[in-house]
């Protein structure tokens, strides 16, 4: 009994360090892109058409690429940024490079839905460039910023189950290995409840989250 | 203090282009409300957006407190907006910030201190009678009470010109009054700039002192309030002048009324009073000499600027030889007769 549970809060403690630490970095820098993604566009507040399909080249690019290709094919990168490739800190590189297009067309579509009139009015006051970002785009597209995370969370304890492959270890190693590949169904079974879990606790605090900073 | 000089507007659609507004000049006096009134599609809101260069007019100079202000700079223009309020139709406040931080938004910019941005909003609220307010969202607040906001933040870095799109377009009559005699007294305590642009005559009416009218991008007439209620000669500027009339024909004379004349039926005639209708009681008048009944069903009438504007829908009861030579005295008189049909009476 000791062994497993031993085995299961390793993988879980892997798993977290995985899910939010590429979360943290991809929300970063998918804010940033899917922002760039956004102000380049023809009516916006730094329209640049090459840049604009430049970005989206790439986003498309990142997002068509199957995450257990991603994985292996960056190694070089990996080893390059954090000097292994093998390993749970390893593991956060590729999750992070694949979470941040995905991460990035949410963020995207969280900006276009603000209603278009606030644009004018900022215009209207005087606010600069970086001014309309900071206090009117990011403000007022909390909520779904928020909302992207929340997915782009979901979707990186989803990932980090192949992280396996590259000796990331986490939960869903753990249940490859002993529930596919060694036939215990309990130990899969209890993985399994627990990434239920996680993802559950993942969506009631984000819509807490939500829900408070929502005033639409 | 604003002055459109052959503002020309040109969009371009791939290959198409669309002249939205074509050669327009304007001129606003300093501490004047200006109407601009237009059908829908005729180029108003582009009007208004090449003032603070929303939209860059395709030629021609916009000049706002002597300033030219397609010769700023990007910098230079944003001080320069700050100098000019505006609000729209949809109120556009930032649903993120609560009515007191809305308000002190325009103020942030300027990094007023904190205590001077709290005396400054404070000041703004009570100006436009929202005190109570001051911590809500304007998801919890009424169109009328998000324009009034809408109007603090406009008014927040104290600039000399308020622009205003279809400001009162999405109110209720009720609500629209009061945020129209709002701007009234900014205008007046103030000393306010204020263009406004609008698709109903009833808005000009009540608070401008001046009015253009423009179609298919083109002013057509603009002048003095007053005179234009009487003068405007355009047929546009008629249509829109009359439409503030409310004039019905009762609905139990609608089953009695035939275009053509019969026996013992009397015409029901509109009869429009304009600034060059002759200055008389013409109605008693015409009563006397010739002998007939003047039966008025419907009239609403005004007095501005010295003239006498409005309609009045009449029922002509007499000899019907008595009757045309009534019609013909109040052509004479230039009185804008139309017969509207002839009712039986029975
Ligand atoms: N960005 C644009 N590109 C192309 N055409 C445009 C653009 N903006 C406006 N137009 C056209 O210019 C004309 C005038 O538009 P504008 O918005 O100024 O009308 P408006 O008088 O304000 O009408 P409304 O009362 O409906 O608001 C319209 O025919 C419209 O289709
Ligand atoms: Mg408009």
């Amino acid at each position: 009994m000791l062994p497993m549970i031993n085995i299961l809060t390793q993988a879980l403690g892997e798993t977290l360090l995985m899910v939010f630490v590429s979360a943290l970095f991809a929300s970063t820098f998918g804010l940033i892109l899917g922002l760039a993604l956004e102000v380049t566009k023809p009516h916006q507040i730094l329209p640049h058409s090459q840049a604009h399909h430049l970005l989206e080249m790439i986003i498309n690019i990142g997002r068509s690429i199957p995450f257990i290709i991603l994985l292996v094919a960056i190694i070089p990168i990996t080893r390059w940024i954090v000097g292994t490739s093998i390993g749970t800190v390893a593991a956060i590189v590729p999750l992070t490079i694949g979470a941040i297009p995905f991460t990035a067309r949410l963020i995207e579509a969280a900006l276009m839905e603000l209603p278009e009139g606030l644009l004018d009015a900022a215009h209207a006051m005087g606010l600069s460039s970086l001014q309309i970002i900071t206090k009117v785009f990011i403000p007022e597209a909390l909520p779904g910023i928020f909302n992207s995370i929340i997915m782009t969370l979901v979707t990186l304890v989803n990932y980090s189950a192949m992280a396996g492959t590259i000796g990331g270890g986490g939960l869903g190693d753990v249940a490859i290995r002993y529930g596919y590949q060694r036939f215990d169904l309990k130990m899969m079974l209890l993985t399994v409840l627990i990434l239920v879990l996680l993802v559950q606790l993942i969506q009631y605090a984000g819509h807490y989250l939500v829900k408070k900073c929502n005033h639409r | 203090m604003i002055e459109l000089i052959g503002i020309n507007k040109i969009y371009k659609r791939g290959t198409k282009t669309f002249h939205a507004l074509r050669d327009i000049n304007l001129h606003v006096k300093a501490r004047k409300i200006f109407g601009v009134i237009g059908a829908s599609g005729a180029g108003k809101s582009t009007l208004i957006r090449t003032i603070n260069l929303l939209e860059q007019p395709s030629s021609g100079e916009v000049i706002v407190n002597g300033y030219h202000m397609t010769r700023l700079d990007k910098e230079e223009l944003s001080l320069m907006r700050r100098k000019i309020g505006m609000i729209f139709q949809h109120f556009n406040l930032l649903s993120s910030r609560t009515v007191f931080q809305n308000i002190a938004l325009p103020l942030e910019l300027e990094n007023s201190p904190k205590e001077k941005i709290h005396a400054r909003v404070n000041e703004l609220l009570n100006l436009v009678g929202l005190c109570d307010r001051a911590h809500a969202y304007p998801s919890q607040l009424s169109g009328g009470q998000k324009q009034r906001v809408a109007i603090a933040r406009a008014l927040a870095s104290s600039p000399k010109v308020l622009l205003c799109d279809e400001a009162t377009s999405s109110l209720d009559p009720q609500t629209t009054r009061s945020i129209l005699s709002l701007l009234k007294e900014i205008n007046a305590q103030l000393g306010l700039t204020i263009l406004l642009i609008t698709h109903e005559m009833d808005v000009v009416k009540s608070i401008c002192d001046e009015v253009a009218i423009i179609n298919e991008g083109h002013i057509v007439e603009q002048g003095a309030v007053s005179w234009f209620f009487g003068n405007a000669k355009t047929d546009l500027a008629r249509n829109f002048i009359e439409s503030t009339f409310q004039l019905k024909i009762p609905e139990e004379y609608l089953t009695r009324i035939s275009s053509e004349p019969m026996e013992h039926s009397f015409p029901l005639v509109k009869l429009g009073f304009t600034g060059t209708t002759v200055n008389k009681p013409l109605i008693s008048e015409a009563s006397r000499i010739f002998e007939i009944d003047i039966n008025i069903l419907s009239a609403d009438i005004e007095y501005a600027g010295g003239t006498k504007f409005g309609y009045l829908l009449a029922e002509l009861v007499g000899e019907s030889h008595q009757c045309e030579a009534a019609r013909r005295f109040f052509i004479e008189h230039h009185v804008q007769l139309e017969t509207l049909g002839y009712v039986t009476n029975d």
